[in-house]
């Protein structure tokens, strides 16, 4: 096989940053009709490489040196007129979020058309439609009049699919490309992918952070850490063994294990019991019909949790699982249906009391960066729930727990004056920790609280997480779209979708016999490494 | 759709009520009729007989909101209230206090206001989006710095200088126009040039830089990057995507304030002496003729609610995810 | 004895409320570094440093000292109606005299032929002298030597000034370590434009003392003075009147975005309401009725000063309140989106308080949406008294006002020869005014809101 693109002691800055290169020392070639994966955390520089390979980098950045060929030309070197024909003829790109990529404001066709010059205009629409049926859109003759916010996430997806391989390109580079889509969307975008290399005999650069995902679609995979590579192997020898330290942190990060299982007893008193739980929205009712219509964003759950055990609820975007943690906590308005906390219904209670109960359970929310106040400083924000919850405590036993508290989640006493800014996601999710966990809950429940972290961050949190359950009797509630996470930790799981509980039951039984349709389905979809 | 514009005129009655009252109790209740007709007549020397006189031939000698000397409804009809402020809404502007119909007034006035206001406004769209693209097709480079410093430079002169720098320096020196006056038919032109060049003049810092900076935010977007993969020029990219959907708030930005026109602009109507609108105002704040006051305060809210009606409509036919409900 | 103006009162508020910010920026650091970007960036110092020279005017022209006079009839001494600030005393070798009529700049005689009777009883059409400056030299080229003289040495004042300032900002470094330059590299753009302003002030100030540099109007009085006293006014509607509506703003604006519901219908309707009449003519009503009420209640307002500054305090409370719609809904948009935001949620599940919440939460975290609006509006404000003390609805004509003066100036522009320099101070103190606010609310902004403006690289 040939070699297609050879990329060669690439450097690159940041222009306000003079001093420190972003990218060190990049070379790797892709062959023809190879699939390579560019695995790396966030502020790897995997997407600065890709766009740099393109020569779609924002002007701030500057390649100091380095070479990059395809074909025998240095795509560094040509001329701007000359890349551009190499953009329409030899390399597309697709880019993570389907959403913002797509012109709102133009139909399908049109944006389609633009790949296809000096055409007829029938003979374009023909083209585009057998196109777009390639991609797996059926009613394309439909689709394409539509406008963007018309489609689905995946059928956008789908579509700049389409808009890429339109010029039939030998490299197709895929910038995290399924992220922002649901598991059982992912499979079948990668499935296509796949299914067009081998039609259209085109190489594909493929970013991810997911390793799982690498290891379903590449041939080879080259890894990232702060600019530079660490690894380049191929796929199996890299599943099977990796060279590098930090490609084996990463590969033990990816498939998380609970250490040991703590025992609960099924007699105790439930801790949380939900029944007949229903939150339904008003859609847009206007003056003048009588109708109303609810969209039901939770209809009629019902479950409960031991104390000291581990509940996840698990479903794809939309299917209403956040709307049940809101509604525990009191941030959402409950159409029907009792939550009881320790056997007391929190909904009809009065507010003292709630106040009362409010200690016992409380919540840590997806994204660490949205979730502390960033004009408070840390103590503050670890203090302000004992300030309001226990004010019977005096203020030195006040700072006492705090200190006690930082010490638990692993982070030391002069995190308590500096501001929230100053510290990366993983720490901030230990600081939103430890805001709850001064209370002395009974119950957490965690929304998705590791979604937004890099795989080994996300790995430390979890630590963190069982190991204070392994210390202390606390219950949590889970709520994740990661089936494969939440089976290795919880021991009770619900399946929601679209608003709808389709199923629960132990861990065990609901991983190896799933009895619903849509459960087997998303256990198939969750990519595993394959080895 | 025609649902919705119904609805949206439903919504328009309340804040038309709130401005009628706003209205009227800054102009009666805050300063009885009294008073007013006293500082008509001039302070010193007057006697009650010419205020009360003064008021009777204005219709300002009713009580505000309740006469006990008639009977039935007329006890709401007879009032200063009913008369002035209600009124308004059947478009009726009445007398004003020199004793001329504001509505024929108003009816004589839109023309030449428009024909002021509208070239202004086009004309400045045009060069103002030119500038705009060019600044925006080199930026980040020298020429989009000291264009942005010139459009800063530009907007911080105030249109006082503009309208008698203008004047001075294009019909008093140069001798091209007349300094001020109004025909009608053709012959308005030559006394319109002026007054259009300059409003244009004075619009071109900040429109360039509105559109500058809306332009710089869609070419931010990810569909831009989408585009440039796709192999497009940047001329192309730039007219194809950016300036498509940059746009939709250019339109329904001048969608909001095409009503407005009509009003005219008050300084430079009355600079150059055009009898529009704009110089109906201005001459009315200074002889303190409320009535027109009134009545320009009434049709200016309506002018500017139906701008906002006509922009809601406009984002249906211009951007695709809109829709009415 | 010190005399207190309404407006000086609200001054001085603004100026303490001033401090107390610095006071509180100094001690966050995270809004320390965003306002350090600020004074990081070229455009951002020197415009500072050119605007803290405009509000020290401004500040003190809002000093005011009655003085005492002997009133020979009643034997006693007795408080004069006159009232002066600190600006006007140190003015006073500019200001003391005064001019027949219209002299252009440097001129040494007055600007219109007047007729005189020479000592043969015979009548001359002749340029009278001026009486007071500009006649230093017999010949126009001593004139012009006189003047390149006294500016260099104003210039040479100046230097010996910054360099006092430069030793007593960095004393320590000066003294201990012996590196007399090191710190005057890095404020390099401070100290030069420090050094320029300061050049043109004392030039202006020495100058002003033996020539009109911007020579007299109608009635003789030196347009510089004019100029300069001007400044408070505009600088005054500039801020006086964001203070005024801030409250209003804020407050509604978070009542209505966070607590939503009936509030927010009420609030919403109330703004919308406001900003459907054309800001004009809601302007203009409410001046126009403050009229009447002071013409027919003329008791209240005895002393002309007190009169004009009441006309100048109510505008700037009209103005505030037809523009505080602005604010207040981009304030109801930005707390309504706080309201979902992880950590206002995070202190509903510990049970606070609205009231608290908005507190604790909201208010700082839409504070720079506050600051980027202060300082937006400050020009358009500016530039908007001068509209409208052209259309008669702006401050008293006794107030000293660039609005004034180019209204008075339009008569002198139809004048032949015409009177062009009145219209030229005035402009060229509003454009030096407006320019470097306009420049500095972009550094500002672009500080506070990096998304949202990219006017400079």
């Amino acid at each position: 096989m040939n070699n297609l693109l050879t990329i060669k002691n690439l450097y690159l800055k940041i222009k306000s940053n003079q001093n420190e290169e972003i990218l060190k020392n990049i070379s790797f070639n892709i062959q023809e009709s190879e699939v390579v994966s560019l695995i790396g955390e966030s502020g790897s520089g995997k997407s600065l490489t890709a766009l740099s390979i393109i020569r779609l980098l924002e002007k701030s950045c500057k390649i100091v040196s380095g070479e990059i060929v395809f074909q025998n030309e240095d795509l560094l070197r040509i001329e701007e007129k000359e890349m551009r024909k190499i953009r329409k003829k030899d390399i597309s790109m697709i880019f993570q979020e389907p959403m913002r990529s797509l012109n709102p404001v133009m139909n399908i066709r049109d944006q389609l058309k633009e790949s296809y010059e000096n055409k007829k205009k029938d003979d374009v629409d023909r083209e585009i439609i057998k196109n777009l049926i390639s991609v797996g859109i059926e009613d394309a003759s439909r689709v394409i009049n539509l406008y963007p916010h018309q489609l689905s996430g995946g059928m956008k997806q789908r579509v700049m699919i389409a808009m890429a391989i339109a010029c039939k390109p030998k490299l197709l580079i895929a910038d995290e490309p399924t992220t922002s889509l649901d598991v059982t969307i992912q499979k079948q975008v990668l499935d296509l992918l796949l299914e067009l290399k081998d039609k259209l005999n085109m190489a594909i650069l493929f970013i991810t952070h997911d390793l799982a995902v690498a290891s379903q679609i590449s041939d080879r995979i080259v890894v990232m850490k702060n600019g530079s590579i660490v690894e380049n192997n191929d796929r199996s020898s890299f599943f099977q063994k990796p060279k590098d330290k930090y490609s084996k942190s990463l590969l033990e990060s990816s498939s998380y294990n609970r250490k040991f299982k703590k025992k609960f007893s099924s007699k105790e008193e439930d801790i949380l019991n939900v029944r007949n739980l229903k939150v339904y929205y008003k859609e847009n009712n206007s003056l003048f019909t009588k109708k109303q219509s609810f969209i039901k964003a939770v209809d009629d759950i019902s479950f409960s949790i031991k104390p000291g055990s581990i509940h996840s609820i698990v479903g794809e975007s939309g299917s209403g699982k956040t709307t049940i943690a809101k509604a525990i906590m009191g941030l959402t308005h409950i159409t029907s249906g009792h939550i009881k906390i320790l056997n007391k219904d929190i909904i009809n209670i009065s507010d003292p009391s709630k106040r009362n109960l409010r200690k016992f359970y409380q919540m840590i929310f997806q994204d660490p960066f949205s979730s502390l106040n960033p004009r408070m400083r840390v103590g503050n924000i670890i203090r302000e729930g004992l300030c309001f919850l226990k004010p019977e405590l005096s203020s030195s036993e006040i700072n006492n727990k705090v200190l006690e508290v930082i010490n638990n989640v692993g982070l030391n006493k002069n995190t308590l004056n500096k501001y929230p800014h100053e510290f990366s996601g993983g720490q901030r999710q230990r600081i939103a920790i430890a805001r709850v966990l001064v209370l002395e809950p009974k119950l957490l429940v965690c929304d998705e609280p590791t979604s937004s972290l890099d795989v080994t961050v996300q790995k430390q949190v979890l630590d963190l997480l069982m190991d204070i359950q392994n210390r202390i009797q606390i219950s949590y509630l889970f709520i994740s779209h990661d089936i494969k996470l939440i089976s290795n930790i919880s021991d009770t799981i619900s399946v929601m979708h679209k608003g709808k509980m389709v199923e629960s039951g132990n861990t065990f039984d609901i991983i190896n016999n799933a009895k619903n349709e849509y459960t087997r389905n998303l256990l198939k979809s969750a990519p595993q490494i394959r080895y | 759709m025609i649902k919705y514009i119904i609805k949206r005129f439903i919504y328009a009655i309340p804040i038309l009520i709130g401005v009628n009252l706003l209205t009227f109790t800054l102009f009666f209740v805050v300063n009885s009729p009294e008073e007013v007709a006293r500082l008509h007549l001039g302070n010193k020397r007057v006697t009650q007989e010419q205020i009360v006189q003064w008021n009777e031939e204005r219709g300002y000698n009713n009580p505000l909101f309740y006469n006990n000397s008639e009977k039935g409804f007329n006890v709401f009809k007879e009032t200063i209230f009913y008369e002035k402020s209600l009124k308004l809404f059947l478009f009726d502007f009445g007398i004003s206090d020199s004793g001329r119909d504001i509505k024929y007034d108003i009816k004589q006035r839109m023309l030449p206001s428009l024909a002021i206001a509208l070239p202004s406004l086009l004309v400045g769209l045009f060069i103002n989006i030119t500038f705009a693209l060019f600044f925006v097709f080199f930026r980040s480079t020298r020429v989009d710095y000291i264009g942005v410093i010139f459009c800063v430079a530009l907007m911080s002169i105030s249109s006082l200088f503009y309208i008698i720098g203008g004047q001075y320096l294009i019909s008093k020196l140069l001798h091209l126009v007349p300094i001020s006056g109004y025909a009608q038919g053709y012959e308005a032109i030559k006394f319109l040039v002026l007054p259009v060049i300059i409003s244009v003049v004075y619009g071109i810092g900040s429109g360039t830089r509105w559109y500058r900076s809306l332009f710089l935010e869609e070419i931010e977007k990810d569909y831009v990057k989408t585009a440039k993969s796709k192999g497009l020029s940047e001329s192309s990219v730039l007219f194809n995507h950016v300036f498509k959907n940059a746009l939709i708030p250019i339109l329904t930005g001048v969608v909001v304030i095409l009503p407005l026109l009509f009003l005219g602009s008050l300084i430079v109507e009355s600079f150059f002496g055009i009898p529009g609108l704009g110089s109906y105002t201005i001459d009315a704040i200074q002889s303190q003729d409320f009535a027109i006051v009134r009545a320009m305060v009434f049709l200016g809210t309506i002018l500017y609610i139906s701008g906002l009606i006509l922009t809601d409509i406009s984002y249906t036919l211009v951007d695709p995810r809109v829709r009415l409900k | 004895m010190f005399t207190f103006l309404l407006t000086d009162i609200f001054f001085y508020i603004i100026f303490f409320s001033l401090i107390i910010y610095i006071n509180y920026v100094r001690k966050t650091p995270d809004i320390r570094e965003t306002w350090s970007y600020v004074f990081k960036n070229k455009t951002g110092i020197i415009s500072a440093v050119v605007l803290s020279f405009f509000m020290l005017t401004a500040l003190l022209d809002s000093i005011h000292i009655k003085d005492k006079i002997y009133n020979e009839d009643r034997n006693e001494y007795v408080y004069s109606q006159e009232i002066n600030s600190i600006l006007d005393i140190i003015l006073l070798p500019i200001s003391k005299n005064t001019e027949k009529s219209y002299s252009s700049p440097f001129s040494s005689h007055l600007y219109s032929k007047e007729t005189v009777k020479s000592y043969n009883d015979k009548e001359k059409r002749i340029y009278p002298k001026l009486l007071h400056k500009g006649n230093h030299n017999k010949y126009l080229d001593d004139n012009i030597k006189n003047i390149f003289f006294t500016s260099l040495l104003s210039i040479l004042k100046s230097f010996i000034l910054v360099f006092f300032i430069y030793i007593l900002i960095f004393r320590e470094d000066v003294f201990k370590n012996k590196f007399i330059f090191s710190p005057l590299k890095r404020n390099s753009v401070l100290f030069s434009s420090l050094l320029i302003m300061l050049s043109i002030i004392l030039i202006l100030y020495d100058l002003g003392t033996q020539y009109y540099v911007l020579g007299t109007d109608k009635v003789g009085e030196d347009v510089l003075y004019k100029s300069i006293k001007s400044i408070r006014t505009g600088i005054l509607i500039g801020t006086l009147t964001t203070i005024v509506m801030l409250p209003f703003a804020v407050f509604l604006g978070i009542f209505a975005g966070y607590i939503g519901g009936y509030v927010d219908d009420i609030i919403q309707y109330i703004y919308t309401t406001l900003n459907s009449i054309p800001s004009v003519l809601l302007i203009a009503s409410a001046i126009l009725m403050l009229q009447v009420y002071m013409s027919n209640n003329p008791l209240e307002f005895e002393n002309i000063y007190e009169r004009a500054d009441l006309r100048l305090f109510f505008l700037c409370m009209i103005l505030g309140l037809t523009s505080w719609t602005g604010l207040c809904r981009l304030l109801r948009g930005e707390s309504m989106k706080l309201r979902e935001v992880e950590y206002v949620q995070a202190s509903q599940t510990f049970g606070l308080k609205k009231m608290s919440i908005i507190v604790r939460h909201i208010i700082p975290n839409i504070m720079h949406i506050v600051i980027i609006t202060v300082v937006l509006d400050f020009s358009a404000l500016v530039l908007a008294e001068a509209v409208l003390s052209y259309v008669n609805i702006g401050v008293d004509p006794t107030t000293y006002s660039w609005g004034n003066m180019i209204n008075a100036a339009r008569l002198e522009m139809s004048r032949e020869p015409i009177v062009w320099w009145s219209l030229f101070s005035a402009f060229l103190f509003m454009f030096a005014l407006v320019l470097f606010a306009n420049l500095f609310s972009d550094v500002v902004r672009e500080a506070f809101d990096p998304k949202a403006s990219k006017n400079y690289e």
